[in-house]
């Protein structure tokens, strides 16, 4: 079984680009992760826990073969133009899937809207509150990782966002945080909070107290 | 607990404290006027150690309230019946704080208050690991285990 160094090791030397199927395909970065967000790609992001429709699923799936090969600045230009990629996505599906998601001939309003974006007036709204509230507004969390990790690294954003995959980019943030004197502690299980207070003790604590009663 | 405070710490190991002599010190030691240092001067505590478990029963006390004694007015010798008749009332021990009599009264009432109250207080897991020390709920109960769960995962 593989354990967390031999997961670790294995990200360091992760290639860049992929050729799956004759399509070449960047790595998963931060960017790939932004934009499963914003096409929300729930297969990618892990968001939401409804099991999908096959038809979501393939959606999904196309959007995000899409969006890994098609040039950036068109996934990015279809994203500030709100039509996200979808038009594409089947021209993308068409060409290299030999699949049109509308051959079936019946009209797909999720999919064309699907991709529409969130646009920022229901956040500039959560602003405006938290300021009343004097709550802490927080950077969102790429510009969080990018930063950090270009503040100890030197590194251009793009190459960063687009083109350094998400799984040394992670590890990488971590060692900015490490460097900060940020720790990351074992997530805690069942055993270890076991070892820290047994049921035994638990127990004979109870005793203890039908006792002084 | 104010910073400056003079702690006096009084402490028991595996002594139950429904029968320690502490109680009964802090009961009279209330009942002349002393002064718990904090709101929470009471700790029960049970860890497990290399030798077991060791139970800590801890009490602070305010350090620097002095105790004031006065004397009675005169000696006297009374008999049993007077010394009931005084006891058992509380109208007479409040007229006659200083007499011997209202002390024991005062103290063994204390005594009945300090029992009660530790008796609801459940001893809480002290566990250490390294330098730290957390202080966590013992019961078997969800409420106390999630607790106890929530303060350990970040332990």
């Amino acid at each position: 079984m593989r354990n967390r160094n031999d997961y670790l090791a294995t990200a360091m030397i992760e290639p860049g680009e992929r050729q799956i199927g004759g399509i070449k395909l960047r790595p998963f970065s931060y960017g790939s992760m932004q934009l499963a967000y914003l096409f929300k790609l729930s297969l990618f992001t892990g968001e939401g826990d409804t099991e999908q429709t096959d038809e979501e699923k393939q959606r999904q799936i196309v959007t995000f073969a899409w969006m890994q090969s098609a040039p950036i600045d068109e996934v990015v230009a279809a994203v500030h133009d709100g039509s996200a990629g979808n038009p594409r996505a089947q021209v993308f599906t068409r060409h290299h899937l030999r699949h049109d998601p509308r051959a079936d001939g019946r009209d797909q309003p999720h999919r064309r809207n699907g991709f529409s974006l969130q646009r920022s007036g229901g956040k500039q709204i959560s602003v405006q509150r938290g300021r009343r509230a004097g709550k802490v507004l927080n950077p969102g969390w790429l510009a969080s990782a990018v930063y950090t990790i270009a503040k100890d690294t030197g590194w251009r954003e793009e190459f960063i966002i687009w083109k350094l995959p998400m799984a040394r980019a992670l590890q990488y943030y971590h060692c900015s945080l490490q460097s900060a004197n940020l720790w990351t502690l074992e997530p805690p299980t069942e055993e270890s909070i076991q070892a820290l207070a047994p049921d035994e003790l638990i127990g004979l604590i109870d005793r203890m107290t039908d006792e002084d009663e | 607990m104010k910073e400056g405070t003079t702690l006096s710490i009084v402490r028991d190991h595996d002594t139950k404290p429904t029968e320690s002599r502490n109680t009964r010190l802090i009961a009279a030691a209330l009942s002349s006027g002393a002064m718990f240092a904090t709101e929470a001067a009471y700790s029960d505590t049970v860890e497990q150690t290399p030798n077991g478990a060791k139970r800590t029963v801890t009490w602070l006390m305010d350090g620097a309230a002095k105790l004031s004694f006065e004397p009675i007015e005169v000696a006297e010798s009374i008999t049993f019946d007077e010394f009931r008749k005084r006891y058992e009332s509380l109208d007479w021990c409040e007229a006659n704080a200083n007499h011997p009599i209202a002390y024991l009264r005062a103290m063994n009432d204390q005594h009945n208050r300090l029992l009660d109250k530790v008796k609801t207080m459940r001893p809480m897991l002290l566990i250490r690991k390294g330098k730290r020390i957390a202080i966590v709920p013992s019961g078997s109960d969800e409420a106390s285990k999630a607790t106890r769960d929530q303060i350990l995962s970040e332990f």
